[in-house]
């Protein structure tokens, strides 16, 4: 025996370190600075990157190395509050940056209100679901394991600590390749072959998509099958039956490459699979809620249990304060409401807000079990829903709908991000009310400094937009164009009342969640959902031949890996490219 | 048999209320055509442009109509269609005509125009159609496609109905075979390990590192072993209990769970006292999910 082994423990060490002073402030820091970074970013390239893997090497660094009293249930405490900050990022960047390129006046006030009430709405929303979502359902998660993976590696053991690092460098590399365009992002079969690009018979090179599939398995298969039915039998059957208007039927246009591209993305994807995607995503979320209303009485009434015994002891944030918290929240929605377009009448603002806040808790629980079950967010489609109804509850008024749509854009993020936190917590035995607090307690954090970014980026005007190619602000651009449609009266109805229907009949199926994955594998370029498929069936297969523990043992480390691999590539391609100019 | 049945009718279900779902309403599928048509249009004219503004590069004939970095055709475009950009980029394209000496220059301008002009056709022939409002976009899908899909979603709920059916019916009479455990027993498995280990760290009275590793090894086995199964037979529980039996059942699991779990990050940041306390708080939540076990 070492003489390590054979030191005694001490046993009145100070109380175990959990939601600690320095735990917070550090995961404000590193999440502050991520949320400006992420939304200039944002505003340059389309996107924004979940911040839970960088504050939770961070956190190692800071917290157990320099401070050298950090504990791992500490660390998960600092990745929480800075990823809760970070949220706000993609909230703001997304939708703020259309009321510009619009040309709209509007009160700067109203939209740091309607997304700091965004902010708190969707995390005292989702909450009360933590026990449904997490310990009844047993939704996987995949980021979250991969992060609770991290959070356990200083004592995982060195094999795992291996294989961890293993899965970490190989995704890295191929990651760092394809940002780098040294490979193609996707393998497109079908163009060795010569097929059409509706056939679609292309797989993206994306160990995250891969990995998330791995941990997986069997419970993502639906979500495989949703995307098989879209690409391999929908696509096919509506371009050979005449569904989609044929190259005969364009006057001046010739079959090729680019005709097939059009039909493929603007009309099959665009116009069909994508907005019918979103109804059956909807509608299986409703159903969702109706089949497992027992789960859920059960876990709202153990809030309402904890409440009464006083919470001292309890895990779980008391009923009383989250409905405190959607009534504070609520009243400020609507006071942002009023802000930002005094004219509509109190009525029309009172309705917008309710509607909002009850559009946001569903478009939560949307997003929430999407990333739950398969890792991958519909955050965009729920806020595009979202300023839909918002535009035609406010009398077709755009600044109303945009500041709303902020609002609601957050609050899903929220929603998300705090599942995938607890998640992660429940992983490494975090105490969930601590959690909750944590997020709870700087989860507006990032409004301003998002909202502040955004403004010091447009400057006198031209700052950002379709006009200045240094900053573009896809997504805020892509916005301002549907905004442009809407006005002119266009909206898919059709396709949400149809997918609705379908994924509302789904709900009486015994698996949970079948709407949610065909809706989302619909709502997705079919070769993101084929990469996710492989690591579904490679999962199966290893589990047969090598059995429940090894998949533990080994195949969860090494999926963490390419995880956590694939999103700090990200990271630092998008650093490289920022700097390349 | 049931179940099989039940996904045969789910599968072609959804196959249909999806096939039928995504048809187009008549009228929104000519405007779609003639989007087409404006869009390819448009991409004639980057074409043409291209190919002009090139020519004129080429052969040194300075800098206009946009090309070489002269004022674009049309300055202001705010408020225009895209029909009148076209017209407006059109006009100032007469109104300017040069005295061009190179010949592929000259025609590389007639195609030029001719593109914007093409453009410009589509673009109003778009524009007169109008865009058509969701309800009529309702009603016109329903009337093409509604029958194809009400026939599916009547397939698609039998088939879920059935699946659900023949799930409580497998949940209820199926707890043999070799892959099948019974709850109580893994949760007897888990609660005595549990309570083995408990009594074992109770019983160290100075605990040294070399302790510490081995409690945690154990640890490890308990949650690789019995308690992973326990925590995974939650779809069996619902189908035999249902939802509101498998909760009372798994709410008090899986608080054990995570203060197992919790128990084990002690033990790596040698964390004695949150340690033992976590592994008594999972032992009694054990006993109560076994409790609720009994009341069910």
């Amino acid at each position: 025996m070492s003489q390590e082994s054979a030191t005694p423990i001490d046993l009145s060490p100070p109380p175990y370190r959990e939601l600690t002073a320095a735990a917070v402030i550090f995961g404000v820091l590193i999440g502050a600075v991520m949320t400006a970074a992420f939304t200039y970013v944002a505003l340059k390239l389309g996107f924004t990157l979940s911040g839970s893997t960088v504050a939770a090497i961070l956190g190692f660094a800071v917290l157990r190395g320099a401070l050298r009293k950090g504990s791992i249930i500490e660390n998960n405490i600092n990745q929480t509050v800075a990823s809760g900050v970070n949220t706000a990022s993609a909230g703001v960047a997304f939708t703020l940056p259309a009321l510009y390129i619009m040309g709209e006046e509007f009160s700067v006030v109203s939209v740091i209100l309607a997304a700091t009430a965004g902010a708190f709405l969707g995390m005292v929303v989702i909450i009360p679901l933590r026990k449904q979502m997490i310990e009844f359902e047993r939704l996987r998660f995949p980021s979250g394991i991969a992060v609770a993976s991290l959070l356990k590696s200083p004592g995982a053991g060195a094999r795992q600590a291996k294989l961890l690092i293993g899965g970490f460098a190989v995704s890295a590399a191929i990651h760092l390749c394809t940002g780098l365009g040294l490979f193609a992002e996707e393998i497109n079969f079908g163009a060795m072959v010569g097929a059409p690009s509706w056939v679609s018979l292309s797989i993206a090179i994306s160990f995250a998509s891969l990995g998330a599939g791995l941990l997986s398995g069997r419970g993502g298969l639906p979500f495989v099958f949703g995307g098989i039915l879209a690409w391999w039998l929908i696509a096919p059957v509506a371009v050979t039956m005449g569904l989609v208007p044929g190259v005969t039927e364009l006057k001046g246009v010739v079959a090729g490459t680019a005709f097939d591209d059009w039909v493929t993305w603007d009309v099959l994807y665009g116009q069909m699979l994508r907005p019918l995607g979103i109804g059956v995503l909807i509608g299986g979320a409703l159903s969702g809620v109706v089949a497992s209303f027992p789960a859920l009485k059960s876990a709202i009434k153990s809030l309402s249990n904890a409440s009464k015994t006083g919470a001292g002891g309890s895990d779980e944030l008391p009923a009383s304060v989250l409905g405190g918290g959607i009534a504070v929240a609520f009243l400020v929605l609507f006071g942002a409401a009023i802000l930002a377009d005094p004219s509509l009448g109190l009525g029309r603002q009172l309705l917008i807000a309710v509607v909002g806040t009850v559009w946001l808790a569903l478009a939560g629980l949307i997003v929430a079990q999407a990333t739950g079950m398969t890792d991958i967010s519909p955050m965009s489609g729920m806020s595009l829903i979202g300023v839909t109804l918002m535009f035609f509850l406010s009398g077709g008024n755009v600044v109303p709908a945009i500041i709303l749509g902020v609002a609601v854009c957050i609050g899903i993020g929220q929603c998300a991000d705090m599942m995938g936190d607890l998640k992660s917590g429940h992983l490494i035995g975090a105490k969930p009310k601590r959690q909750q607090l944590a997020q709870l307690m700087v989860c507006w954090v990032g409004v301003p400094v998002a909202v502040g970014t955004i403004v010091l980026l447009w400057g006198d005007g031209g700052g950002f937009g379709p006009g200045n190619p240094e900053l573009s602000a896809p997504q805020g651009t892509a916005l301002a164009a549907i905004i442009d449609s809407l006005q002119a009266g266009a909206a898919p109805l059709d396709k949400y009342v149809a997918g609705g229907a379908i994924g509302l009949g789904l709900g009486l199926h015994p698996v949970g969640g079948l709407g949610v994955l065909i809706g989302l594998a619909m709502y997705l370029p079919f070769s993101i959902t084929l990469t996710y498929g492989v690591g579904c069936a490679a999962h199966l297969w290893l589990q047969r031949r090598n059995g429940e523990r090894w998949m533990g043992d080994t195949l969860v480390p090494v999926a963490a890996g390419f995880i956590i691999g694939e999103a700090l590539t990200s990271l630092g391609v998008v650093l490289y490219q920022l700097l390349a100019g | 048999m049931k179940k099989t049945i039940g996904l045969v009718l789910l599968t072609v279900g959804i196959g249909l209320t999806a096939g039928f779902g995504a048809v187009l309403s008549p009228d929104f599928r000519s405007a779609t055509a003639k989007s087409g048509e404006a869009v390819f249009a448009d991409q004639g004219v980057d074409e043409a442009a291209e190919t002009y503004c090139s020519l004129r590069e080429k052969f040194n004939a300075g800098p206009a109509d946009g090309c070489e970095g002269s004022s674009p055709l049309v300055e202001n475009t705010e408020g225009l269609s895209q029909a009148s950009l076209r017209a407006a980029q059109l006009a100032a394209l007469e109104s300017a005509e040069q005295d061009l000496l190179v010949v592929q220059i000259s025609q590389a301008r007639i195609q030029y125009r001719l593109a914007i002009r093409k453009s410009m056709k589509r673009w109003a022939e778009l524009e007169t159609l109008g865009t058509q409002g969701p309800i009529p976009r309702l009603s016109g899908w329903f009337s093409a496609a509604g029958g194809g899909f009400l026939g599916g979603l009547v397939l698609l709920v039998i088939g879920a109905w059935v699946s659900r059916q023949a799930s409580v019916a497998e949940g209820v009479t199926d707890s043999s075979g070799p892959e099948v455990e019974d709850f109580g027993v893994l949760l007897g498995q888990a609660r005595e390990s549990v309570a083995v280990l408990h009594g074992k760290m109770s019983a160290c009275e100075t605990p040294t590192i070399a302790d510490l590793e081995r409690f945690k090894a154990e640890l490890e086995d308990i949650q690789k072993g019995a308690l992973a199964r326990l925590c995974a037979s939650g779809p069996r529980a619902t189908a035999r209990h249902g939802v509101e039996g498998m909760a009372r059942l798994f709410s008090p699991l899986s608080g054990a769970e995570r203060k197992l779990n919790r128990a084990w990050a002690a033990m790596v940041d040698k964390h004695w006292p949150e340690a033992s306390v976590s592994i008594a708080g999972a032992l009694a939540e054990l006993d109560q999910t076994a409790d609720a076990l009994d009341a069910l």
